[in-house]
Parts: structure tokens; sequence; C-alpha cells
């Protein structure tokens, strides 16, 4: 008989008291293990969409344009396009730069006309920054010769085919509107409607003399394997090449970096709204589980004292007695987890391998790019950490009747003594 | 027809594997207005006879006779209707529910039985006169000395009149001089109310104020004495 | 005095009874909180139905179809005369001729895109603009155009008496206007204040070169009445070649975010419920097993097994009913304070179909549940302790210590 084989025999001393608080445990281990994933999925699949799809890792504007982007102002361009990215593709961690000139378009066919974001893109750079190139369902990619991207269920409602041309309306710097008339040489679709039907991709010199901007872009925006380090790389070059950064007027502001949180601030508040939930439900259960834990062994520990008091006398020091209600606890909490990732298991079946078709309940506008099928993103670490927090809990409940059995004063629990 | 009678009673306890037999075929009869007392060493089945007796327990054969019904063919609810109107109980541990006063505490039984409020005071007043408690009628159980929390007790049991009282080692949770006392308001109520009395002891002194006592060894009744 | 002494017998295990009423308590709190957010969500869609939109839009099935909703085509002719007969039905309070168009607003070397609407004189929409006017009123009397303080920063003409407007007009030809600013207004809603203006009817009849209106906007004297007028209009739309479209079509997207949070509230309510309940459950037990001597003694006495029951089931239902309603009283105060500061959360709460804060709401019959629910759980607890404390012999429980 060992220590921990009498902490397995009480354990199960009382069933119903037992099963109650394994239910507990094993429902909050399960919950855990659920969100952990799906939380986790946020940001595998749907910042990686972000990023790939739409931000990059960083970007590069000039100071102000953020702030008055509804007026798409091009007195707050980011001038010398061609230098500095030049300059920034040298830089340690940044492996695609990619210029960005926005502003309101409007896009006219023989059938009609839509009101469109306007992007003219760098094309060949642009494809180290996201996947608008590997998301062409009909025609071509551009490449750099004058051209028009929409998305496929735009040219359905233009009623317009890969070829067509398209006349782009804009007003320039000077506030002047221009026409230029472009062939449309592919439809794309990234499965996220606040993509699709809201934006046209334009060659950059096209765009450029339609606005009647020289070598100027209104963002630049950087790739690298780690968003963080790109984005403090953009900071540090910057703060180093003041000359780059504050332009030749002195009127002029300065050039910024900004992470790509800047840039889907929807997306990621929606996200952090969603887990900070998760994190609150997460403690309220786990407190009620501690708490109910502590009931529950305060009670054994009672019901047991003279067997406890017995225990100590014949030998048990205070430390083996503490351990022993830890043990209970831990195992306890054991089985408790052991049941609580086998009911999440068919969840997380669902949720990770197979997904969750989101496209049916999300509205089109929706700006998170759920996809079609969202899934979520189970690590080993989920399930450590949930085993860990479920312990936890069971063991933070038993410390203070662990503490009590371990203080029982032998001669009176027992009674009349020998 | 006597009050209770037993006939060939057995009683069986199952511990893990091992069956005890508690109870070895009794053959019993109590009359009515009788101060009996059971007697015999410890474990020697005074518990079970009386638990068996008071319909708090079940026989494994035989058969047991309470004013004429045989109650060991009884439900759950019938045994509790016939606790509450004809039996009253009193614990060695004095058994009072510790929430309640004094008063309260004797009126649980006339509760129970749904008596009407008026004449539940009225009840309560009278019985509380009887034990002579009358001023501690607001108090808890736990602010009366061990002789007091057995009165109260006597008077819960006599609470709804009963043709029988039982009282298993009713004063062994007492001093001398206390239980004596106690032991005094039974014989009192015995011979001026003409309430049956049934208790089990293995106190000598307790056993000198019973008028019958009925010897019990292993189950069986060893012989019997008449004062 | 099964009441007393179910209550008295809480009392005395002050402890185990603080926990009860506090599993329950948090039970409800975590409910309140829920149901404040999805009510503060529907009441701003409520709002925004009056406010931002109308109960029923009625306009023509060619701009429906149309591939830019803002172009100035395709508007109802004879707008006034559909209103009123459409105001002859008695479920309808009120009908109003409304136009919205892409617009520039122009000052200096800069411009701003933005939504305009075409408002009646005495709209009754909008009327946050209306509460929010810093300068001037809303609605406003003649020529003019309201704009927000935030637009008007953007193109850097705070104090800006006139802009220009410049539209294109039914037949695609630009036409530009200076109209007097007569209402600079301020919302809790940064996005909608940075792409909407609104300009009186008239002037914009003038300048778009239209006759009639773009759309009707209803108001019902009750919402949900909405999908029976709009069948019953049919036969007076379609020789106009009009629809109507209800505010539950309107705010599609908005009632399926209401319906996935309400999912996703379900789903965290009923785990937060079910592992309060274990936790009651078991303190209930331990209530019961503790008590089985004194449970004996009044089986012993007479009480019949289900008075027992109903003893046990008193007592947890009273903790139960306690906690909850403490559970509510302590959401309350945290409930009036999002009502009326709202909590921020960033971005996402214009995704919600909030404003810049996401105000919370309340409503009395969802707390009476989230309290009936606390209290069922310590009830569903009681009951299966009741079933389990009862099922043994009155012997059996006098022999416990």
């Amino acid at each position: 008989m060992t220590l921990y084989g009498l902490a397995a025999r009480n354990v199960f001393r009382n069933g119903r008291r037992t099963a109650l608080n394994m239910i507990a445990i094993g429902l909050g281990v399960a919950l855990m293990v659920v969100c952990l994933g799906w939380v986790q999925g946020y940001a595998t699949y749907i910042y990686g969409a972000i990023i790939h799809f739409q931000t990059g890792s960083a970007q590069i504007l000039r100071e102000g344009y953020e702030d008055q982007s509804a007026r798409f102002p091009l007195d707050l361009t980011v001038t010398g396009y061609r230098a500095l990215r030049s300059q920034l593709l040298a830089q340690k961690g940044v492996t695609g730069v990619s210029g960005r000139l926005d502003f309101p378009a409007r896009v006219i066919a023989p059938t009609g006309a839509v009101r469109l974001l306007g992007q003219g893109i760098d094309a060949e750079s642009e494809r180290e920054v996201s996947v608008l190139s590997k998301k062409i369902v009909a025609g071509s990619y551009l490449d750099g010769s004058p051209g028009i991207l929409v998305g496929a269920a735009i040219a359905r409602k233009l009623k317009v085919e890969v070829g067509a041309i398209l006349q782009v309306s804009a007003t320039d710097r000077y506030g002047v509107e221009n026409r230029v008339a472009l062939p449309l040489r592919g439809l794309f679709s990234f499965g996220y409607g606040a993509m699709d039907d809201s934006i046209a991709y334009l060659d950059l010199g096209s765009t450029q003399d339609l606005l009647d901007l020289g070598d100027e872009v209104t963002r630049v925006v950087l790739a690298g394997p780690l968003p963080t380090e790109v984005e403090q790389t953009a900071r540090s070059y910057l703060r180093s090449h003041v000359g780059a950064s504050a332009p030749a007027d002195p009127a002029a502001k300065p050039l910024v970096a900004y992470g790509w949180q800047e840039f889907a601030k929807a997306t990621v508040s929606g996200v952090h709204t969603d887990t900070y939930s998760f994190y609150v439900i997460a403690v309220i259960l786990f407190a009620l589980i501690i708490v109910g834990i502590l009931n529950s062994m305060s009670m054994s520990v009672h019901e047991r004292h003279r067997e406890l008091a017995a225990l100590r006398a014949i030998g048990f020091k205070r430390l083996t007695a503490r351990r022993l209600i830890l043990l209970e606890a831990a195992t306890l909490a054991a089985v408790g987890t052991v049941a609580g990732f086998l009911v999440s298991a068919p969840i997380v079946y669902w949720l990770g391998i197979r997904g969750v078709d989101i496209a049916a309940y999300i509205p089109k506008d929706f700006p998170v790019p759920f996809g079609e099928i969202y899934h979520a993103d189970y690590r080993l670490w989920h399930y450590v950490l949930s085993a860990a927090l479920g312990v936890g809990a069971s063991l933070a409940g038993a410390l203070l009747p662990a503490r009590r059995a371990a203080r029982l004063p032998i001669a009176e629990t027992i009674g009349a003594g020998i | 027809m006597a009050l209770v009678e037993m006939q060939d009673v057995v009683k069986d306890y199952s511990l893990g594997h091992t069956t005890i037999r508690a109870l070895k075929g009794i053959n019993l009869s109590v009359e009515a207005g009788e101060f009996t007392s059971i007697v015999g060493p410890s474990g020697c089945g005074k518990t079970t006879m009386l638990n068996l007796i008071g319909c708090i327990d079940r026989p494994s054969s035989g058969d047991i006779r309470f004013d004429g019904q045989t109650t060991s063919s009884f439900g759950d609810d019938a045994e509790a209707d016939l606790r509450l109107a004809k039996i009253g109980f009193i614990f060695q541990s004095f058994n009072l529910v510790p929430v309640l006063s004094i008063a309260e505490n004797i009126e649980i039984p006339m509760m129970l039985a749904r008596r009407a409020k008026r004449e539940r005071k009225i009840r309560v007043e009278e019985l509380m006169d009887l034990v002579g408690l009358t001023e501690y009628a607001a108090h808890k159980p736990d602010e009366l000395s061990g002789g007091q929390r057995q009165r109260v007790a006597i008077a819960r049991a006599l609470a709804n009149e009963p043709r029988l009282v039982i009282a298993d080692e009713p004063t062994a949770n007492l001093d001398g001089a206390t239980g004596q006392s106690v032991l005094d308001a039974m014989q009192a109520l015995n011979e001026k109310k003409g309430v049956t009395f049934l208790f089990s002891t293995h106190d000598p002194r307790v056993m000198r104020y019973a008028r019958r006592l009925v010897r019990l060894r292993d189950g069986e009744i060893e012989g019997e004495e008449v004062a | 005095m099964l009441l007393k002494m179910a209550l008295l017998s809480a009392l005395k295990r002050p402890k185990r009874a603080i926990l009860i009423m506090l599993a329950v308590a948090l039970s409800v709190f975590v409910m309140e909180f829920v149901s404040g957010w999805v009510e503060g969500m529907k009441i701003r869609m409520q709002q925004k139905i009056v406010e931002e939109s109308a109960h029923l839009i009625i306009e023509r099935k060619a701009r429906l179809d149309a591939l830019d909703p803002l172009e100035p085509k395709n508007y109802i002719e004879d707008a006034k005369t559909l209103a009123a007969r459409i105001a002859a039905d008695p479920r309808v309070s009120r009908v109003e001729e409304l136009s919205s168009f892409g617009a520039l607003v122009l000052a200096g070397d800069r411009n701003l895109p933005l939504q305009m609407y075409a408002v009646e004189e005495g709209t009754s929409y909008f009327s946050q603009i209306g509460r929010g006017a810093r300068t001037g009123g809303f609605p406003f009397k003649g020529a003019g155009i309201a704009i927000s303080q935030k637009a008007l920063d953007l193109i850097g003409a705070g104090g800006a008496r006139s802009l220009i407007v410049l539209v294109e007009d039914s037949s695609g030809a630009p036409q530009y206007r200076e109209l007097p600013v007569a209402c600079v207004f301020q919302t809790d809603d940064s996005q909608f204040d940075s792409s909407t203006a609104f300009m009186d009817r008239a002037t914009a009849a003038d300048l778009l070169g239209t006759k009639g209106a773009a759309e009707l906007w209803v108001k019902l004297a009750r919402p949900d009445d909405a999908p029976a007028v709009a069948a019953s209009l049919g036969p007076l739309l379609s020789p106009v070649d009009c629809v109507a479209r209800t505010w539950e079509t309107l705010q599609g997207s908005l009632l399926v975010l209401i319906k996935f949070m309400n999912l996703f509230m379900l789903v965290v309510n009923i785990f937060v419920l079910v592992v309060a309940a274990t936790v009651i459950t078991n303190a209930i037990l331990m209530n019961v097993f503790e008590k089985q001597r004194e449970y004996g003694t009044l089986r012993a006495i007479g009480m019949k097994r289900r008075q027992q029951g109903a003893l046990v089931l008193l007592e947890g239902a009273g903790q139960g009913v306690a906690g909850a309603l403490i559970g509510a009283v302590l959401a309350l105060p945290l409930i009036l304070y999002l009502k009326h500061h709202g909590l921020p959360i960033g971005e996402a709460s214009h995704v919600i179909g909030a404003g810049d804060v996401m105000y919370f709401g309340m409503n009395a019959l969802s707390t009476l549940r989230n309290v009936c629910f606390g209290a069922l759980i310590a009830v569903v607890g009681s009951l299966y302790a009741a079933l389990a404390g009862t099922r043994g012999s009155v012997v059996d429980a006098l022999k416990n210590s």
C-alpha cells in the first residue's frame, strides 16, 4: 500500500461527492480546451488571413494619413517610393515591400457603375506581401502593364468578362475628376466579402497617372516571417533614417511605421473581446471549482478526522497527512481532467478537423475573414495548460483542508486515549 | 389484547459478507400500562428489539402486532402514521432539533399530525408544565443541561398522547442524580397517566424502577422478572 | 414551522449557506451580464431602425438591383401620392420621402466622400443628429447641409459656414453647389459621423435633376406588423414596380449576429450553470448527510419521507432564491453603469451595430428568467439531495453521529 494507493481509494469512498467534483473539473477542463483551440484558430487562421490578404506585417504611412483616411488624403502620400522600397528590402527580417495607392474609385462598365475602393498596386512587389496573385479565379494577375482586377461577384454584377475595357474615374490630388480606361485582366476571390465586393486593384503606374501623382504611394506594405520583428525593423529604420521619414519640405509630416493590427482594428478588437470573455468565464468556472473542492475536501477531512488522527498516532507525519489530502485532490483532478478531455474530444474533432461552416451564418460584410469553413487550432500545450488548471484548481481548493488534516490534535481527536 | 405482541421475530443484519442474527426468534407481549425494561449486556439486541417494536426497522421474519395491527407488513407511510399517532420516542442522545426552541421541539409531532395551532399551544404549555420546564420555553436545546434536554424529549414523546413510549437507554448520557430524576418523571407519568413505557438499559440502578424486566442475551429472551 | 426549520438550518451552517448562495449568485451575475449585452444589442438595433432606417423601406425594384444604390436613378416618380396611399393604412404611423446618394464635400484642396441623405423638413428620423447638434438644429429649414464636426475636421473646414458639394446628377454630369452649413453634429458613432451628411430635399432634387424620391421610409405603430403590412402593400406597389423591404431583411446581418451572440451566451450560461450546480448539489448533499440523525429523529416521531424531502427542498430552494436575488442585485449597478457609459470594446462595437462603445440594456423579463434559472439549479440540486438523503431507513439515519 502506497500513499498514492490510499489517496486513490479515499477519493472513491464517497462516490456521489467524487462524481460531482469530477463533473465540475471535467467541464472546466473541457471548456478550456475547446476555447483555447478556438482562440488559437483566430491567431493561426484569421490573423494570418488578415496579414496575407490585406495588411502585411507592418506598414509605413505619412503621419496623419490613418487619422484622416476617410477622405483618402492624397496630400499625405509617401514620396520616393522606389528608393524607399530598395532600402527597406535590405533590412533584416523584411522579405517583401510593396506600395499601394488608395483612392475612392468609380468603376464604369457599359451596364453601369459601382463605387469601390481603388488600390493601385506594384504588381510584382505585391506578390511578396499578399496572396492576391494566388486568388485569381479567372484571367490572370497584373503584370505591370495597365490593367485592373475586380472581384468575381463585382464582375458578375457589371456583366463583364476578362478582357473587357472598364473605365475608372477618380478625383485627383487637385480635385479634378479624371478617368482612365483599363482592360480587365483578371477576377479574384478571397472568400472574404469585405474585400471581394469592395476593392478593385489597378496597376500602380495607371493609378499614379489617374491621380496625378509621381513616384508616390499612400502606404508601403512590409512583409516578413515575424510580424512583430518587421514592425520593429520599420520603426528603427525610420528612426535612423530621419531624412527618409522627414521629407525635404519642413511643413510636411514625417513617415510613421504601424503594426498590422492598426489596420485590422475591428478584427483584432473582435478577437480580443471574444478571447477576454473566454478568460473571464474560465476564471469564474475555476473559482467555482476551487470553492467546491474546498467545501468537499473540508467535509471529507471532517468525516475522517478520527481516522486521520489514528494514522498520525501510528506514525504519519504532518507532512504525510497533508500530502495525502493533496494527493486525493490531485487524483480527483486527474480523473476529472481525463473525463474533460473525453468530453471535449468530439467538439475538438468538429471544430478542429471538420471545421464550422461559418459562411452560412456570418454576414458577408463582416470584417473578419473567417473564410468558408472556420477551423479551430488545437495544440498540445492547450491540453497541458487545461490539465494544469484542472489539477491546480483542485489542489488550491484542497490546501486549507490539507493543512487542517495535518494539524489535527491526535489525542483530542481520537477521544478517550489508549 | 396486548398492546404489543412479538411472535417468532428474527432480525438479521448484513455486514459485508457476514450476516449477523441480532434477534433469534423473540416472543414477547407488552400490556397497556406496563413499565417494562429490556435489560442485557451491550450487543444483546435491546436496541434492535425496541426499533422493531417502534416500527423504525422491520423484522427479517416473524410478526409484530401493535394495538391489534400487524405492523411488520406496513409500508413506509403507514409506519410513520402509526409512530406519529401511537408511539413516542426518547433517545439516548436526546436528538432534539438544535435550531428550534424547546417549545417548538415539543410542538413538532403535533404539527406533523396537523393539529390546530391553538390546540398545539395549549398542549405545549401543558407538557412543559408536566416536565417542569415552562420558564425555558424559548431556550434552545444547547442552553439546557442534559437532564433538562431529556425532559424535553419526554415532553415531545408525549405530545400526541401515544399509547406507548419507547426509551432507548434514556439515562445513559446523564449523571446519576439527573438520570434518577428523569426516571422519576417517567414513572410518575406511568402511574398517574397510565402511559406504557418500554425502555432499555444495562444500568442496574435504572432496572430497579421497572415493574417488569425482560432479560435479553445474544438475541434471545433469557428470562423475565416481575416486581 | 418547516420553513422556519429550513431557514434556521441554513443559518446554522453559514459558510456552506454562503457557498451555495455565492455559487448561485455568480451564475446569475454572469447570466445578467450576458443578457445585458445582448439586450443592449437589441436596443441598439431597434434604435438604428427608427433612427437610421425604417420599419419598411419602399423603393423601385430597379434600384434594388442597381449596381450602385447611391446613383440618383430609378426614383419613385409620384412618391407623394404613393406615400399618401400607404399612410392610409391604420397600422402605419408615418411615411417619409427620402433619397440617399453619393456626394463629395470640398474645402480648399481637400475633399471627403460622404453618403448624403436628402430628408424632409420635419423628418422624424436621424434623431441622434438633433441630439448631437453642436450648432444649428436638425431637422433644419430651408436649403443647407448638416454635417458632422469630424467630417469638417477631416477637410480642415472646422468653422466653415458653407461648403461646396459635388454630386453626379441623374444624367451622370457633375454638379457643384455651395450650401450653408445648417447644422454641425456629433454622434456616438465616429464611423457614421465621418461618412454621412444631410441635405434638404429641394436642393437635392434640384442638384440631382430628379423627380420623386429614392425611397419611402415607413414607420409602423407596431414593428411586428412589418411583414403583414409589406404583404398588404403588394397590390399598391407592383403597378409602380416597387418593393417593400421589412426591417428584418434590412437588419438581417445584425439579427444574425444577435442570434449568434444568443447561442454563444447560451452555451456559456449552460457551462456556468452546470458547474455551479455540481458545487451546489455537493454542498446541499453535505448538509443532508450531516443532519441524517436529525432527519432520522423526525422520521421516528412521525415525519414522512416526502415531508423530509420537502424540508431539504425548502432549505436548498430558499438559499437558491436568496443567492439568485443577490446575484441580480450585484449585477444591477454594473449593468446600469454599462447602460449609461457603455463598454469600450474597440472597433468590434461598430461591427455589431453599436457605436463607439457597446451600451448594455436591461430587461425585467430577462432578469426574472435569470433569477429563476439561478434558483432552479439550487432546487434541482436539492431535489437530488432530497432523493438521495431520504432513501435510507430510519434506523440507519439514527445510527449517524
